[in-house]
């Protein structure tokens, strides 16, 4: 049986935050989404974003959610 | 008597270490002027009676089978006999000396007939036995509702623990709805020693007393089952998705 190859979206928030010089905190009040929240997306444990969420992180980012999504092969 | 000091050691292991903090679901007390599931929250508390009611007869089972055992002063008698008859045709046109032109029915077909004789002791204890394993499966099936009740209360009623509760319930009334008619048969049968089907008219003596209705319930909450733990796994979608 052939092993199938599983992969799945990473969140390169930790590396945005350490290139925008900007703690979790911070983030989190700009944004305006709670910090359990931002930590579920950070350790990887989201199963979706929403647009909406998608566009304010990119906004105070500065980023595409090119920069911030990724596709991992597990 | 001396029995009973093991027992009770036995029962406040299992109650205190394995029976409460396993299988009951602690209900967290509602905030001061939450009017909110107030029926829940009743149906709990009666519930919750009930079970203690059944736990504590579920308890007294054992000593006292024990000690009537052990007090029993009478002849315990032979094991149970079964004798079976069964296919017994006679055909009255064969016997000679038999006239039977003016007979609508020259043909008889006995009853297939089983005798079970059983000395009363032993009735009474396959009685007593038999009402023991009912009454667990009613300890169980109030103790999953008790914890379904007790999750709801908690604000958790869409859970993977109440699907799996609701599922087991469904399974033990099924069972029961099943096997209850065939017990009940074969119990009365073993007190009023003669069990007879009649195959032209399929009738069975004793009565079975089966429910339609009832085994329909259960197969419902096993349907029900599934879609508990589809609306867990939106709810569980819906609380990660950020």
């Amino acid at each position: 049986m052939a092993n199938e190859i599983k992969k799945e979206i990473k969140v390169n928030l930790d590396l945005l935050l350490v290139q925008r010089k900007m703690s979790l905190t911070q983030l989190s009040e700009k944004v305006g989404i709670t910090m359990a929240n931002l930590s579920i997306l950070k350790i990887g444990k989201a199963k979706a974003i929403r647009f909406s969420t998608l566009i304010a992180l990119c906004d105070v980012l500065d980023c595409t959610p090119g920069d911030l999504l990724d596709l991992e092969t597990i | 008597m001396l029995f009973l000091v093991p027992y009770l050691g036995f029962l406040y292991w299992l109650i205190t270490k394995r029976y409460i903090p396993k299988s009951m679901v602690a209900m967290q007390p509602a905030a001061e002027g939450d009017a909110s599931h107030r029926l829940a929250r009743s149906s709990f508390s009666v519930l919750h009676f009930i079970h203690s009611v059944l736990f504590l007869l579920v308890i007294l089972w054992l000593p006292v089978t024990i000690g009537i055992l052990l007090h029993y002063k009478g002849d315990f008698g032979s094991p149970p006999n079964l004798t079976i008859y069964t296919n017994l045709v006679v055909d009255m046109t064969q016997i000679e000396s038999l006239e039977v032109t003016g007979i609508r029915e020259q043909v008889i077909r006995a009853k297939t007939e089983i005798a079970l004789d059983a000395p009363n002791f032993i009735n009474s204890f396959i009685f007593s036995v038999t009402q023991m394993i009912k009454l667990l499966m009613m300890l169980f099936v109030v103790l999953q509702l008790r914890n379904i009740l007790a999750s709801l209360c908690n604000g958790e009623s869409f859970s993977a623990g109440n699907s799996q509760r609701l599922n087991w319930v469904g399974k033990v009334i099924v069972f029961a709805y099943i096997i209850g008619p065939i017990w009940n048969f074969f119990l009365s049968a073993s007190v009023i020693n003669t069990v007879q089907f009649s195959l032209s008219a399929i009738t069975m003596t004793p009565t079975t007393d089966g429910s339609l209705i009832g085994l329909m319930v259960g197969v419902g909450i096993l349907k029900l089952s599934p879609a508990i733990k589809e609306a867990e796994q939106l709810l569980d979608d819906q609380r990660h998705t950020i």
